[in-house]
């Protein structure tokens, strides 16, 4: 008979533990959060979190956004050798890089990852319905991630041309429709600059005007215009127009500083020069993320508490080229030199064909290679004056594009420029740009909207006067990584690779 | 469920009205059991043949049992033959049990329950306490190796208390888990390294569906059934046993000294005259891996009490195991206790326990990892003799021409020290309600509390003078309770047998895990404790903290019907509930049935007098595969910043994400011959898994691959095993076990129209190796065809796809191709064990055939690019235009000589002398004077002769098998690339057991 009560008692404990058992089955995490298809789940402090974080990816990501933009617009062009041991680095470099090169495949799949959470933010804060998202800030909001997402398709079209245009988070229901809404066929150049344009003209609308903030990180119709005049001046059929405009609109807004070594010293930061700069508060504080690209370049070590500038092994990337430092010279141009490039003595670390290593450049623009504290500036006024400069010539008006040019040599202590021709006038434009912006990731998209890639680099000569390069034509276009190919069948390779 | 559940307890209602059997002409029968060499054997089963009644015998082996004169009983015991003995109107019956060794009769532990291996209707290799006794075995994971059809075992690293790759009938998921699923004592697991070997009493590998279908959701890759020991009633046994051994790396390579090292830089293709001077040859020559590598050792103790009345029985053991790596300062030790009770509390009710509790300390050190990532073992090969042990502040001494530092660094500036508590413990209570009907109920814990501490030395090296140091700390805690209740049912009647079980299992886990950080310490505070050094550290990180939890709620039925042991029927339903998928996807479940036809037991065989025993089985099942499938991975989740609580999205996850499921069929034969001597075991299969987790590396999203139930998987192997007992009569005996399997393993369909991803087995400064492709194998080598070097340039050719041969710089990526799979065509091993008097030889070999390596360490050591020391290979490297050689010319800064090409693809077959051990027993007689029951001594020899093509120093590699991403885990199999050497170990040993 106890048996049989125990048996009664056991039955209903299994039956009552097995309909009590899906709650136990219902887990969620603690530690991250949930991206909701609801159209309610997005509060006004979810939007604010969700573009804090947007900021917080683009700076982040310094290896796309800084280091290669850096690699791709001076170690391709002809400011900068390669340096270190790197081959990805080194085939760019001397253009025997292929489909398999592994930087341009990095940067293929971290500027979709930018774009594809900029397109999550657009569509999460766009549709939020809570009432405290107060409508100009939410219209900001989605501008800021508008902009972001134009600003990396600017850098994808220029770098590998025909590239797909994914403008919706890709639909997760199930499997095949995560497949088919992500893998997606390329766009044509043109209707990927009307994309940007398209995205500049909404984050214009919706963003604060210039100086609303003081950080130089946060979006004001500062950087749109910025990006407007570039993208005008670079697309296929520029628009000159637009591009005189845009810079109108800036240059009374902004002014340079006094020293040129104030934009490089971290005590100026967010100045009144600077028009898009991602700040960097180093490892230790504020937001805790930092620029580590200094610290492939070269090395400052701290010996027994002294920091003492070493040299050598693979920390040299981007070498300063022969081409480079003469052109420096040539000029007199000390200031900007010595702000962008030291020599040391580097004997018995590493041999070089292009310099001998007892007097061998260090690219030191960026003066911290452990903390990670060097801000990096994506536009600041001189790329604007000169730009404008290049809008004066195109109008024709060599002078007013010669006065624009003095006013960015004033302030290094050079004399002024006069062109007797337009193509004069380009060369003093370009070579000036050169000098201004040596080491910020400009040169090689200099060329390309100009024109001049192929017969510049094919010019270009060592330290000895032999020609460098034979690049051929259809090396402007970047190969589309093949990994990218392997795995998205609707990718077509770009011509000749 | 419900409905199901209850018309499974109707049936067994209904079984249970309808058996009632009445026993006529009952005599009383005594007698004891003992074993061959006539001790008695306390708690024998005896069963009344037909019946369900029976007895067990008591402390001296003693047994009364009332039965029919013209009846039958039956002696079982674990670890012994099954002997049924006509009664023939005896009224004594004395019974010598012989011990099973790998007879068919054994009792073989399978999932929620036991069955005698003539019974067994799947595929269960079996491995048993003696199979691990004196072997230096710390993970009984090694324990498999070369023992079990089926199960192939790799070590990821020869580094003390490092993990193991095992696949049982091969690899059925591309991103999910493909390790099995452990049961200890009935608490399934994924982890068993806590755990110490020598309290394993018997290790069951589940392979085929209907064996292992009764563990559902989690038991696609195989299900290691693990029981431990129990105590004998009456015979008291205190065991004691120890061993200590040395290590040395089974192979070592060979490096330039400073001299040679000094012609290969100052040649003008390296780096030219003067790169380095006389003085640095004079000061430094240092055979760094000399250096690095040194003698390491492993020792044991274990102290083992077992024994009871006929109502308690307990095992009590304490076990200490401390290895001390061949490279500083990697070690492992691990302290063990445990304890296993049980009670028979009357005659319906015993509670049983079984507990273990202990302690694993390690120091880490990285290998399989470039220089550029701290990997000792590249570092090693590739520091140059002139590199000095430190500079004159005492700092690591640096290669100048790389920047990278000597060796030192990764073993003196770096500590990583893992602490992991473990606990588990299960209690239960067997209830007989009625003879037949058995419930049993179980409950158990496993909670693990895990520390991690890594401290960079802030002087040492210029990464930490450059951090100021830095100390980082993990602490987690994981409780996993799981309840069991399962009602037993088991009924004979005339010929026919039945036995049944049905029931309930829940199982939970929390997880949680709390990170700090710190870094700038002040010098002079680098030799406190790590606590110490974090509290004066002037920079604290933020510190942040992971939950993790998960759920799996199932029930489970199973039914075997044989009749007069002749025919053969299970059928096994599981169903699961797991918390890992949406609840529209959450439910699975499992079937499987299998039958097996003992043809010796056909009237028509009783003639045939050579076939002891054969049989046939058939087996169809299904299971799935949870396993590596994070708790949350369904959903789309957002990271958020612990420093300021912003938003980050993390990942993208399609809602119906679910199990990967497993289709299997089996058929096998067991045969025995000669008189018991010769013994026969083959398996075929053909296992086909769908619904396959591919992480798809996805082009433009915002995370590089999405896990996705897309693609098809199969598995066809074939499993052969032999046992033979050569010589048996006289003072020398010699058996034989010979085990060999094969499977071939193909990749049906990857999904959505992709054939083809070379995505895997990065090669640092090169590309990827490895590629997974639409109807081969995982771990296809894809590469270049390297096809010599050429006379006249020195350059390494190339073959393209119109068959010319080109330097690098002309080829396209589209010349490479499919170059080799790294898994092996078959897997083999063999014991031979020898006895002459007291002496017994054990010789195990085991080996692999048909795999290839990709031999990374060559692409470091005859890159012949940079300032990184190369092998002595490179002595024959091209020089002069007309030299031929295989090693083509330096070339500064430069991969085109050394791309991923078959240049580096080596045969990774090997042959090895796993243990060789000379075991002495003294004579019992002598030792009974001194009060012992039994002593040995053996000296042993583990992995002594490895024969093998393989240019590096062991072909167990496994760079990727301890990756974090299950996917380069799977496919980037066969890939060396400086992986911590095996070890050589010589070992001696002793046993002794207290009467």
């Amino acid at each position: 008979m106890k048996r049989i009560a125990l048996y009664s008692v056991i039955t209903a404990g299994i039956a009552i533990a097995g309909s009590s058992c899906t709650k136990v089955l219902d887990k969620y995490p603690q530690t991250q959060t949930v991206r909701s298809d609801s159209a309610s789940a997005i509060s006004a402090t979810d939007a604010e979190n969700i573009i804090l974080g947007l900021y917080q990816d683009y700076k982040s990501q310094v290896e796309f956004n800084v280091l290669d933009r850096i690699t791709n617009g001076d170690v391709l062009s002809d400011n900068a050798y390669a340096g270190g041991d790197n081959t990805a680095n080194i085939t760019l470099d001397n253009f025997t890089f292929n489909s398999l090169n592994g930087n341009l495949n990095r940067d293929y799949a971290d500027a979709y990852v930018l774009i594809g959470k900029a397109n999550i933010a657009i569509q999460d804060v766009g549709r939020s319905t809570d009432p405290s998202l107060v409508a100009a800030r939410k219209a900001e909001i989605v501008g800021d991630a508008k902009f972001l997402r134009a600003f990396t398709y600017f850098d994808l079209v220029r770098l590998f041309g025909r590239v797909p245009l994914k403008l919706k988070p890709s639909n997760n229901s199930s499997a095949d429709s995560l497949l088919a809404s992500s893998l997606v066929a390329q766009s044509s150049v043109d209707s990927i600059y009307q994309q940007i344009l398209q995205d500049l003209w909404d984050a214009k609308a919706s963003v604060p005007r210039i100086g609303a903030y003081s950080s130089k990180y946060t979006i004001t119709q500062g950087p749109v215009f910025a990006t407007l005049a570039k993208v005008y001046a670079t697309m296929p059929t520029p628009n000159w127009d637009s591009v005189g405009y845009y810079c109108d609109q800036l240059i009374p807004n902004y002014s340079l500083l006094t020293d040129y070594t104030f934009l490089w010293d971290n005590a100026h930061k967010n100045s009144s020069e600077a028009i898009w700069e991602f700040t960097y508060d180093g490892w230790n504080e504020g937001d805790k993320i930092g620029n580590w690209a200094p610290s492939q370049f070269w090395a400052l070590e701290n010996r027994n508490g002294v920091p003492t500038m070493v040299s050598g092994g693979w920390k040299r990337f981007e070498t300063p080229s022969n081409d480079l430092v003469s052109l420096f010279r040539a000029d007199g141009d000390s200031v900007r030199l010595h702000a962008s490039i030291t020599f040391l003595d580097s004997t018995n670390t590493f041999t070089d064909t292009y310099w001998s290593t007892a007097h061998y450049p260090y690219a030191t623009k960026y003066n911290d290679p452990n903390n990670g504290i060097n801000d990096f500036y994506l536009y600041r006024l001189p790329d604007i004056l000169l730009l404008k400069a290049e809008q004066l010539v195109k109008k024709g008006d060599l002078n007013g594009a010669m006065a624009l040019v003095t006013q960015v040599r004033a302030r290094v202590k050079l004399g002024p420029k006069t062109a007797a021709s337009p193509d004069q006038a380009e060369q003093i434009i370009a070579n000036e740009r050169r000098q201004e912006f040596a080491f910020e990731g400009h040169r090689w998209f200099d060329l390309l909207r100009t024109g001049k890639a192929i017969q510049t680099m094919n010019a270009v000569k060592d330290g000895k006067g032999n020609i460098l390069y034979n690049v051929a034509d259809y090396r402007v276009i970047m190969p589309i990584p093949q990994q990218q190919i392997d795995l998205n069948p609707k990718l077509v390779q770009t011509d000749n690779y | 469920m419900h409905v199901m559940k209850q018309k499974f307890l109707a049936f067994l209602a209904l079984l249970m009205a309808v058996t009632s059997l009445s026993i006529a002409q009952n005599i009383s029968v005594h007698g004891t059991v003992s074993d061959t060499l006539g001790n008695g054997l306390p708690g024998v089963t005896i069963r009344l043949v037909g019946t369900n009644s029976g007895t067990t015998t008591d402390v001296k082996g003693a047994f009364n049992i009332n039965a029919p004169g013209n009846a039958s009983l039956e002696f079982s015991f674990i670890g012994y033959k099954t002997q049924t003995v006509a009664i023939g109107g005896r009224e004594n019956i004395v019974v010598h049990l012989g011990s099973a060794g790998t007879d068919l009769n054994q009792v073989v532990v399978v999932g929620y329950g036991t069955q005698k291996k003539k019974d067994l209707t799947g595929a269960v290799s079996v491995v048993t306490a003696a199979d691990i006794a004196n072997r230096p075995i710390v993970n009984a994971g090694e324990a498999l190796q070369g023992k079990a059809a089926g199960v192939q075992v790799t070590s990821n690293s020869g580094k003390p208390g490092a993990g193991l790759s095992i696949r049982v009938r091969g690899s059925s998921s591309i991103s999910a888990g493909n390790d099995p699923l452990y049961v200890v004592d009935g608490i399934p697991m994924t982890d068993i390294s806590s755990y110490n070997p020598a309290d394993f009493e018997s290790i069951s590998v589940l392979k085929d569906a209907a064996s292992s279908a009764i563990y559902g959701t989690r038991a696609a890759n195989g299900v290691v059934v693990i029981t431990t020991k129990k105590g004998t009633p009456g015979k008291s046994k205190v065991e004691f046993s120890t061993y200590y051994g040395t290590t040395t790396p089974t192979k070592m390579l060979h490096v330039l000294d400073a001299q040679q090292y000094q012609a290969y830089m100052n040649d003008t293709k390296a780096y030219g005259p003067g790169a380095i001077t006389d003085s640095m040859v004079a000061a430094n020559n240092i055979n760094w891996p000399d250096e690095v590598f040194r003698h390491g050792n492993q020792q044991n103790y274990h102290v083992g009490v077992s024994g009871g009345t006929e109502k308690t029985q307990h095992y009590i053991s304490l076990d200490y195991n401390a290895q001390t790596g061949m490279i500083r300062p990697s070690k492992f030790d691990r302290l063990t206790g445990r304890v296993n009770l049980s009670h028979q509390v009357n005659k319906w009710l015993t509670v049983s326990t079984a507990t273990i509790l202990s302690r694993t300390h390690d120091n880490d050190i990285t290998d399989n990892q470039g220089v550029a990532k701290g990997g000792v073992v590249l570092s090693a090969l590739g520091t140059p003799p002139t590199t000095p042990r430190y500079t004159p502040e005492g700092y690591i001494g640096k290669n100048t021409y790389s920047g990278w530092e000597n060796p030192l660094g990764a073993i003196e500036a770096n500590k990583t020290r893992n602490l992991t508590d473990r606990l588990v413990s299960n209690i239960g209570a067997d209830i007989k309600f009625y003879k037949d009907l058995t419930f049993s109920s179980r409950f158990g814990i496993d909670y693990t509390n895990f520390r991690g501490t890594f401290f960079l030395d802030p002087f040492l090296t210029e990464y930490g003078r450059n951090q100021g140091g830095s100390l980082t700390a993990n602490t987690s805690t994981q409780l996993v309770w799981l309840s069991e209740q399962t009602l037993n049912y088991k009924h004979a009647w005339g010929k026919n047998n039945l036995s049944a079980l049905a029931g309930w299992t829940a199982q939970e886990s929390h997880w949680q895990q709390t990170s700090i950080s710190a870094s700038r310490l002040p010098v002079q505070d680098r030799f406190k404790t790590w606590d110490a050094m974090f509290m004066l550290a002037t920079v604290k990180g933020t510190p942040y903290t992971s939950v993790d939890d998960w759920a799996l709620v199932s029930y489970l039925g199973r039914i075997n019907y044989d009749y007069d042991g002749k025919y053969l029927f299970q059928a096994n339903l599981r169903s699961d509930n797991s918390s890992k998928f949406s609840a529209a996807h959450r439910t699975a479940t499992f079937p499987s049935f299998s039958a097996g036809w003992r043809i010796s037991q056909e009237a028509f065989m009783q003639d045939i007098r050579f076939i002891n025993d054969l049989k046939v089985r058939a087996g169809w099942g299904q299971n799935g595969n949870q396993e590596g499938i994070g708790s949350y991975a369904y959903l789309s989740l957002n990271n958020i910043n612990a420093n300021n609580g912003s938003t980050s999205y993390a990942t993208v996850a399609p809602n119906d994400l679910r199990w990967e499921t497993s289709t299997q069929t089996n058929f096998g034969v067991d045969a025995t011959f000669l008189d018991n001597r010769l013994s026969f075991t083959a398996d075929v299969y053909w296992k086909k898994t769908k619904n396959v987790l591919v992480n798809v590396p996805l082009s433009g999203e915002i995370v590089g691959s999405v896990l996705l139930n897309m693609g098809s998987m199969q598995n066809i192997g074939q499993e052969f095993v032999v046992s033979s007992k050569n010589i048996v009569n006289g003072d020398f005996k010699w058996n034989t076990d010979l085990n060999i399997s094969f499977n071939k393993n193909k990749v049906l369909n990857i999904g959505n129209g992709i054939s083809f991803m070379n995505s895997f087995g990065g090669i640092y400064e090169r590309t990827n190796s490895i590629a997974l492709v639409q109807g081969y194998g995982l771990g296809e080598f894809y590469g270049y065809v390297a096809t010599g070097v050429d006379p006249e340039t020195g350059m390494q050719l190339y073959k393209t796809k119109e068959g010319k041969t080109v330097p690098y710089a002309a080829t396209k990526p589209s010349d490479r191709q499919l170059i080799g799979s790294a898994q092996p065509k078959f897997v083999y091993g063999m014991t031979n064990t020898f006895s002459y008097k007291n002496f017994d030889l054990t010789v195990f070999l085991q080996g692999s055939q048909g795999n290839k390596i990709f031999n990374g360490l060559r692409i470091e050591t005859e890159g012949l690019k940079d300032s990184r020391n190369q092998s002595t290979a490179v002595l024959h490297r091209w020089q002069n235009p007309g030299d031929r050689t295989d090693i083509p010319r330096t070339l500064l800064n430069n991969d085109d000589n050394s791309q991923v090409s078959t240049r580096f693809l080596e045969d990774g077959s090997y042959l090895r002398f796993k243990t060789i051990t000379l075991n002495y027993h003294f004579n019992s007689g002598l030792l009974n004077k001194i009060g012992l029951g039994a002593a040995s001594v053996y000296v042993s020899a583990q992995n002594l002769i490895t024969i093998t093509g393989y240019k590096g120093f062991d072909p167990e590699v496994n760079t990727y098998g301890t990756n974090s991403d299950n996917t380069q885990r799977n496919t980037s199999l066969g890939i060396d690339y400086g992986a911590y050497p095996q070890a050589k170990v010589f070992l001696a040993g002793l046993n002794i057991t207290l009467k």
